[in-house]
């Protein structure tokens, strides 16, 4: 072939140019660290990495978020042990309530004692968080929850539970309204209605073997205004022909009159009558003139039950501690201590099962770092040797183009 | 004597023209596209005698290039090809590393703003993660902007370069007319002998003119180069010259296309696809395929997620207790003429947007239109057949009018339509409470928003209602709320079962999800949600929409990609282009070589070779020096006879 000088030229110039080109671009890869220095380089490869790059930031915000809601179950497993132990310390006054050998100045002692542990349950209720907001509220964190005192305790809050996303498909509830803790915590059911039988004026046991059963007036609740019925004591005494009914309420001194000369005690539980009180209260046996009966209706709110209790030790109905009112106190106590242990088993399996999602958002960052790394980052040994042996090339060609150019006929003409 | 006189001074004169033309390979061995010139020498006509023929020394008969057209054309292919990967290569790279690195791409930036999202649903009371949420909105919105920006300017700078190229084209062509007609002067004059080095001119600025765009070229009998492009334009004809022009196309004024004028000033328009090849042809394709998909996937994005943001955005509350409003918002919708409220425009099926533009007229007083293509006009009976759900306001004045340009410029114009923190809607506008006399412990949960529209304007208002459970059956009451289904079994169902629920005015409100154990006579309330600082399930509904699939809708509406993956496509797209063009470029490069050494190696000047010639031509010459001065001496030994 024949061979013109400005082909030695060219080639050489070319071949010298392309292997400048090939070490640059290696040069770039060693000392950026990355294989893709564009997406042309390896276009299927730039797309994937964007996505594992998104999929590594979103598990980056959940594992934020197990840390969130890992902090809030932890404050409140704190407040639920909190709940518990005054539960705990109302149940044994409680308990010590029924002793026969207390005074009612005793009994008094400790009416004051559960007031100072009903406000500080209400305390709980009410507590607020490092942003100053109400937890047990729901939604309305701004709003404090629970108002009023022992008459009456209102919730103002919403049934709002707040979720936080944990995983990708995990929406882990953080908080628990109020009213799941304090309000609700048992269903509404004739359970909640207890008739006792008490004692005369005198302290003497009742002269006739009438009795009462109870339960829930039908259809209850049959107005809003039901709800305020529970929560209340109901003093029913028999004056020979017909009933005189009296009620105690939480809150408010001395003993009010429902209705006296009541003929029928279905009365109670009927609400187009004026006696409605929410129960159906049915007698038995014959009682005699002057025999004495108390009804307890317990609320599915705590705080309506403690503050039933606490009036009865600080004004005792007809059938006394012993009667009726610690077996009610304990029972509803144990109630809500139940709801708070359901609570806690809840939030403590919660707990767990962030900690288990955290392991494995750990283990899901490694996972798509070391995929990402594979996708975008450079082989140093690779490179490396790339480069080495790319420079040698170069080398090589360089040379031989100062050699290959220096040959001319003409340096031997003179 | 007198012959041989004669015949050494032919062959004096041949040496010297050889010479000659060896130091003219020399003088332009780096000329380009010189092709090396050899002289043709033949014998004189011999001199016929009684014994024979005797010669009459030589002549030189003509000096021509070593010059094949095919060779050359197989450069000329070949590069033109190299030119127009290059020309792709170089504008696409721009957009490659734009694309490039991960910190400046709309990644991040998305990243970001979800991240933001997840905050405000952390802590939705806070202010300082609403205010966070609002301001990687904002960058996800400056992001947009810069990105397309950037693209502008691209695109700016590829119509510079297609107005420049067409300027050198003219320019390029104007020569070849000038040297058509020096080459056909100088052949008239030389009775038909090549014109080498004019030749050679010419085949210069032809191979220039095929870098810029393919041509195809034609020799006439009197040596002019006639230069065709695209289907057989001509371009040069003989001496008549057209030019290439850019005009502004109608329907994008930011656009140039190319038109052909011709002597008489009449402007041809040249459609891009026959306009191939060369640096114009890697422009237009370039622009054709690579920015124009580049922009338009970009705006398809930033409608996208404006539209699907401020659909959820809308079926939230925010602090205030007010529906939540439109979150991003772009210039797609531009008042023409009247004072009508404007329409609500939403997108359907984003696999039918086009970069259109429609003109929405209202026809009456409450709010119907009829909806025309622009520029041509057409009716458009059904919005959804280009993708789009407009809905007209209450009240309307016939005859006002709105531009609705769906994707066009969305990149350019998205921005923040939220920018008060306690705008951000993270409520959700229907809560539910279960009264304390439920016996039973059946819970209702996951009320997901699908339309506020049956809710007061504005406000989350609608009269509180309750769903009552009996015997496996529930009632809406008032009745007027539709439930569906309207059956619970407790015994198969207590772990959970979907209901949708409509409030009068509405085809679906809101779903949500019962699970439990009803006792008969439960109930459950649901109102409208009174300001609540805590509610962050609109924000968790917001924030999922990172990972939902909502773009890239196939035939049926059915959307078949998240906004990432929508992004990442156009990565390839664009990654896979410009890979092409490099490679095409090395592939075509490599034959340009070959092509080159083909030609070089029969027309290029070898230095060596032209050397070895100067010795050879040299010693002919004085050889035939000889011959005269044995001639001369044979005279003087006559003379001497005479004396």
């Amino acid at each position: 072939m024949r061979v013109s000088t400005s082909m030695i030229y060219d080639k050489g110039i070319a071949a010298i140019q392309r292997q400048t080109a090939e070490l640059l671009h290696t040069q770039q890869q060693v000392s950026s660290g990355r294989r893709i220095l564009t997406p042309a380089d390896d276009p299927i490869a730039a797309a994937r990495a964007l996505e594992i790059d998104q999929s590594k930031a979103i598990n980056a915000q959940f594992r934020i978020n197990q840390g969130y809601a890992e902090d809030n179950l932890r404050l409140m497993e704190n407040r639920l042990v909190g709940i518990g132990d005054i539960l705990l310390y109302a149940h044994e006054r409680a308990v010590q309530a029924g002793s026969p050998i207390l005074s009612e100045n005793e009994l008094g002692f400790i009416a004051t004692d559960l007031r100072a542990h009903f406000e500080a349950l209400l305390g709980f209720a009410n507590a607020r968080d490092a942003n100053g907001e109400f937890v047990f509220a729901g939604y309305k964190a701004g709003t404090k929850p629970f108002e009023g005192g022992l008459g009456a305790v209102s919730y103002e809050g919403d049934q709002g539970v707040r979720t936080i996303q944990v995983s990708s498909s995990r929406f882990l509830p953080i908080s628990f309204p109020g009213t799941e803790l304090f309000a609700k915590t048992q269903p509404v059911g004739d359970h909640l209605v207890t008739a006792n039988v008490g004692v005369r004026a005198d302290g003497t046991a009742n002269l006739g073997d009438g009795a009462l059963s109870g339960g829930l007036a039908p259809g209850f609740p049959n107005d809003p205004a039901d709800y305020d019925l529970m929560g209340r004591r109901l003093e029913i005494v028999f004056n020979g022909t017909d009933y005189d009914v009296y009620e105690y309420i939480p809150g408010v001194a001395g003993r009010q009159t429902v209705q006296e000369g009541l003929a029928d005690l279905a009365d109670l539980g009927d609400p187009l009558s004026p006696a409605y009180r929410g129960v159906s209260v049915v007698p038995s046996g014959t009682p005699q003139a002057g025999d004495r009966f108390e009804v307890f209706v317990a609320s599915p709110d705590l705080f309506a039950n403690l503050a039933v209790f606490i009036d009865a030790l600080e004004q005792p109905g007809p059938s006394g501690m012993t009667g009726g009112a610690v077996e009610f106190a304990t029972a509803q106590l144990d109630v809500a201590l139940d709801n708070i242990l359901r609570v806690r088993a809840r939030v403590g399996s919660q707990l767990v099962e962030v900690e288990r999602l955290n392991d494995v958002g750990s283990d899901l960052d490694l996972q798509y770092a070391q995929t990402l790394s594979r996708l975008q980052d450079v082989d140093y040994a690779e490179a490396i040797s790339r480069l080495t042996q790319q420079q040698t090339f170069l080398e090589a060609a360089q040379q031989s183009y100062l050699r290959v150019t220096g040959l001319s006929l003409f340096n031997f003409l003179t | 004597m007198a012959g041989m006189l004669n015949i050494g001074l032919t062959g004096l004169n041949a040496a010297q023209l050889q010479l000659n033309t060896t130091s003219h390979n020399i003088a332009n061995a780096a000329t380009p596209g010189y092709n090396r010139q050899a002289v043709i020498q033949t014998t004189n006509d011999p001199m016929f005698s009684g014994a024979g023929f005797f010669g009459q020394g030589v002549r030189v008969a003509a000096v021509t290039r070593q010059y094949s057209q095919f060779l050359e054309n197989q450069v000329l292919s070949a590069d033109n090809r190299r030119s127009e990967y290059a020309a792709y290569g170089a504008q696409i790279s721009q957009i490659n590393n734009l694309l490039a690195d991960t910190s400046v791409g709309l990644s991040p930036a998305l990243q970001e703003f979800f991240a933001g999202v997840q905050d405000v649903a952390a802590n939705p009371s806070n202010m300082a993660a609403r205010q966070a949420m609002i301001s990687a909105g904002q960058a996800l919105a400056t992001r947009f902007q810069t990105m397309n920006g950037r693209l502008d300017e691209i695109r700016l700078g590829t119509e510079g370069e297609i107005a420049a190229t067409v300027e050198t084209i003219n320019s390029l062509a104007e020569q070849i007319g000038e040297l058509n007609q020096r080459v056909a002067l100088s052949q008239a004059t030389s009775g038909g002998l090549p014109a080498n080095d004019l030749l050679d001119q010419r085949n210069v600025l032809v191979s220039e003119l095929n870098k810029l765009v393919r041509t195809t070229t034609a020799l006439e009998r009197d040596g002019q180069l006639s230069v065709f492009i695209g289907s057989g334009q001509s371009l040069v004809l003989g001496t008549t010259v057209s030019r290439l022009g850019t005009t502004t196309d109608p329907s994008d004024p930011e656009r140039q296309s190319i038109v052909l004028i011709a002597g008489s000033g009449v402007e041809v328009p040249l459609a891009e696809s026959i306009i191939t090849g060369g640096t114009l042809g890697g422009l237009l394709a370039f622009r054709r395929e690579t920015l124009d998909a580049t922009q338009e996937r970009l705006d398809l994005l930033a409608v996208a997620i404006m539209d699907s943001i401020n659909a959820q955005h809308r079926l939230g509350v925010d602090l205030d207790n007010v529906l939540g409003q439109d979150f991003f918002k772009t210039n797609m919708i531009q008042r023409e003429s009247g004072s009508s409220a404007p329409p609500r425009v939403t997108i359907g099926n984003d696999g039918l947007l086009t970069n259109g533009r429609y003109r929405l007229t209202y026809t009456d007083a409450n709010g119907n239109f009829e909806l025309r293509s622009l520029p041509d006009n057409t009716l458009i009976a059904d919005p959804a057949t280009v993708g789009l759900v407009i809905s007209g306001p209450a009240t309307s004045t016939a005859g006002d009018s709105y531009v609705i340009e769906p994707l066009r410029n969305a990149a350019r114009d998205f921005s923040l339509a939220v920018t008060d923190a306690r705008k951000v809607a993270a409520g959700s506008p229907v809560s539910v409470a279960a009264p304390l006399t439920n016996a039973g412990n059946a819970e209702v949960s996951n009320i997901a928003m699908r339309s506020v529209e049956a809710m007061s304007p504005g406000y989350p208002q609608f009269p509180a209602f309750r769903i009552e459970y009996s015997g496996g059956t529930l009632t809406t009451v008032p009745a007027t709320y539709t439930l569906t289904p309207a059956s619970f079994d407790p015994a198969t169902e207590s772990t959970g079962k979907q209901f949708s629920l409509a409030i009068p005015g509405s085809t679906e409100t809101f779903t949500f999800a019962l699970s439990g154990t009803p006792q008969d006579g439960d109930r459950f309330e649901f109102s409208a949600t009174e300001a609540g600082v805590a509610d962050n399930r609109n924000a968790v509904a917001l924030g999922a929409l990172q990972t939902q699939k909502t773009m890239l809708d196939v035939g049926s509406g059915e959307p078949t990609a998240t906004y990432q993956a929508a992004y990442s496509q156009l990565v390839t797209l664009v990654g896979n282009k410009a890979r092409e063009a490099q490679v095409g470029e090395q592939a075509q490069q490599t034959l340009v070589r070959q092509a080159q050494d083909a030609r070089d190696s029969l027309s290029g000047v070898n230095l060596d070779e032209e050397a070895a010639n100067l010795v050879r031509y040299q010693q002919a010459y004085q050889a035939a020096g000889r011959v005269m001065s044995i001639a001369q001496r044979l005279f003087d030994e006559l003379i001497a006879i005479g004396r």
